[in-house]
């Protein structure tokens, strides 16, 4: 418990720490810093991209359908566009989004900046007068939290429309049920929720792979660990964070 | 503390993380415009004193002056002002990987020097060592040699104050440690201070005014060489030594 709590003070200094060193360095070193801003949005979401939408069309396609065809049945079917939307956009997609981010690009974070310390690489910058928490850390966070915030947009437009294309091609939903009933569903407070919860989903998997990969001391037989601990940690608070979320999100709506 | 000193440690104390003591009780102090060896066996804290100096590592206890300043106690501005001034030698590893080796070079010069200056001091320092031919390459593919000679290049490029030297020679044929030798003596005449660490003390070609024995994170011996300007400076003779424990406990 106590440990868990100076991991979690330990990546919010983290977060604090890049802050202060882009406010200390007044611009400095800002074309570094944005080349690997852009490149870790380039790894994290356009590499991946068509994975993410392929994922979405597919979960999209069985909410509508199951929605549709549970609820319309029982007389449910004026809110089958507003649980398609909410259940899609701000549960399904932000968490989908951070499982997927959590395999893939945390152990990659983790990785590299481990192997940056062992190799003294780290060192190297630091010597050469450079802020690692500014230079190294903040263009990753940046990064991945643009590459969920990026990545939560597109794959919900895909969800709704392709599940919604796919569904209908397919002649799966009724014909009472209509894209634009899904769309005019889609309010303002579903889309603020599933953003707020990719912007934490992203702070959270880039600040925590950064402190376990940063973590590391001199061996290389290090690394590994740090992937698994990060990972575990950032399963455990995306999980909690998403709860926390959904809950206060239902709140707000009653 | 003179002006003239460039590093002064004063009863240095280092404890690594599991409390073992990697440095206890160290004074020095390096002139400037001087070359220091620290000689000792693996693990006796001669990387440690170097880290010390970059301000890589803190000290346990004692205090640490570089360029006249606490290098603990040093402000934002400070400590990147002290980094600009001090030129590090990695032994063979801290290249970045995914830069080519001329990246790698201008690395302290990209973070804030105008770009129009950075290739030229490049191209002239990689002239200067003999690696102009592999500025291109990836510094992953690049060998010993090669990966050793940009990290002098990187270290000098920035014409330090002080170069902290980890195992100079180590990847270097005679010839190539040579030109190595050359540029840092080029830069010496101007003033700059050197630190280097060597676990056998065969430093050739490299020039040193003094050596420093280290073992288990003690000074045991200053071997009082006359300063040299010869180009091999052995370990002197166990017998001639001061100490006869200058190998663990061998008499």
């Amino acid at each position: 418990m106590l440990g868990g709590a100076r991991e979690t003070l330990a990546v919010a200094l983290l977060l604090y720490a890049g802050l202060k060193g882009a406010v200390l360095e007044r611009g400095r070193g800002r074309r570094l810093v944005v080349g690997s801003a852009a490149t870790q949005v380039y790894f994290t979401a356009v590499e991946p991209l068509l994975m993410f939408l392929l994922v979405a069309v597919s979960c999209g396609f069985f909410a509508i359908v199951l929605a549709d065809r549970l609820m319309r049945p029982n007389g449910l079917a004026p809110y089958v566009p507003a649980v398609v939307t909410q259940s899609v956009v701000r549960e399904l997609v932000p968490l989908l989004i951070a499982l997927v981010v959590i395999g893939r690009s945390g152990p990659a974070i983790a990785t590299e900046l481990g192997y940056m310390r062992v190799n003294h690489e780290i060192d190297a910058l630091e010597v050469a007068g450079m802020n690692i928490d500014y230079l190294v850390v903040l263009p990753r966070v940046v990064g991945v939290t643009l590459a969920t915030l990026g990545l939560t947009v597109a794959m919900s437009a895909a969800a709704l429309f392709g599940g919604y294309l796919l569904a209908a091609s397919l002649d799966l939903v009724s014909v009472g049920l209509r894209f634009e009933q899904v769309l005019a569903a889609l309010d303002l407070r579903t889309i603020g929720f599933s953003l707020a919860k990719a912007c934490a989903f992203g702070l959270v998997i880039s600040l925590v792979n950064c402190h376990y990969g940063l973590a590391v001391t001199s061996s290389f037989t290090e690394i590994p660990r740090a992937n698994v601990r990060g990972a575990v940690a950032c399963y455990l608070a995306c999980f909690v964070l998403n709860g926390a979320l959904s809950v206060l999100a239902l709140t707000v709506q009653a | 503390m003179s002006e003239a000193t460039v590093v002064e440690m004063s009863r240095v104390g280092v404890d690594a993380p599991t409390g073992a003591r990697v440095l206890d009780g160290l004074s020095f102090e390096l002139e400037a415009g001087s070359a220091v060896a620290l000689v000792g066996p693996v693990g006796s804290g001669k990387t440690t004193v170097l880290r010390l100096a970059a301000r890589l590592a803190a000290p346990t206890r004692g205090t640490v002056f570089v360029f006249g300043h606490d290098v603990t106690k040093l402000g934002y501005e400070a400590a990147r002002s002290h980094a600009q001034r001090i030129g590090f030698v990695f032994e063979s590893t801290g290249l970045l990987g995914n830069l080519s080796v001329e990246a790698n070079i201008a690395l302290p010069l990209r973070y804030d020097a105008p770009s129009e200056l950075v290739d030229a001091r490049v191209r002239h320092i990689a002239q200067e060592l003999g690696i102009e031919r592999e500025l291109a390459e990836p510094s992953f593919r690049a060998n010993a040699s090669v990966r050793k000679r940009a990290l002098f290049a990187r270290a000098l490029v920035r014409e330090p104050a002080l170069l902290l030297c980890d195992e100079p020679q180590v990847g270097l044929t005679l010839r190539e440690a040579t030109l190595v030798r050359d540029a840092v003596e080029r830069r010496r005449a101007g003033g700059m201070s050197v630190l280097y660490a060597d676990h056998d003390g065969e430093l050739a070609p490299f020039l040193v005014d003094r050596l420093l024995y280290l073992e288990r994170g003690e000074l045991r011996a200053t071997p009082s060489l006359r300063p040299t300007r010869t180009s091999i400076v052995p370990l002197p003779d166990r017998a001639s030594l001061p100490i006869a424990a200058i190998y663990g406990s061998e008499s």
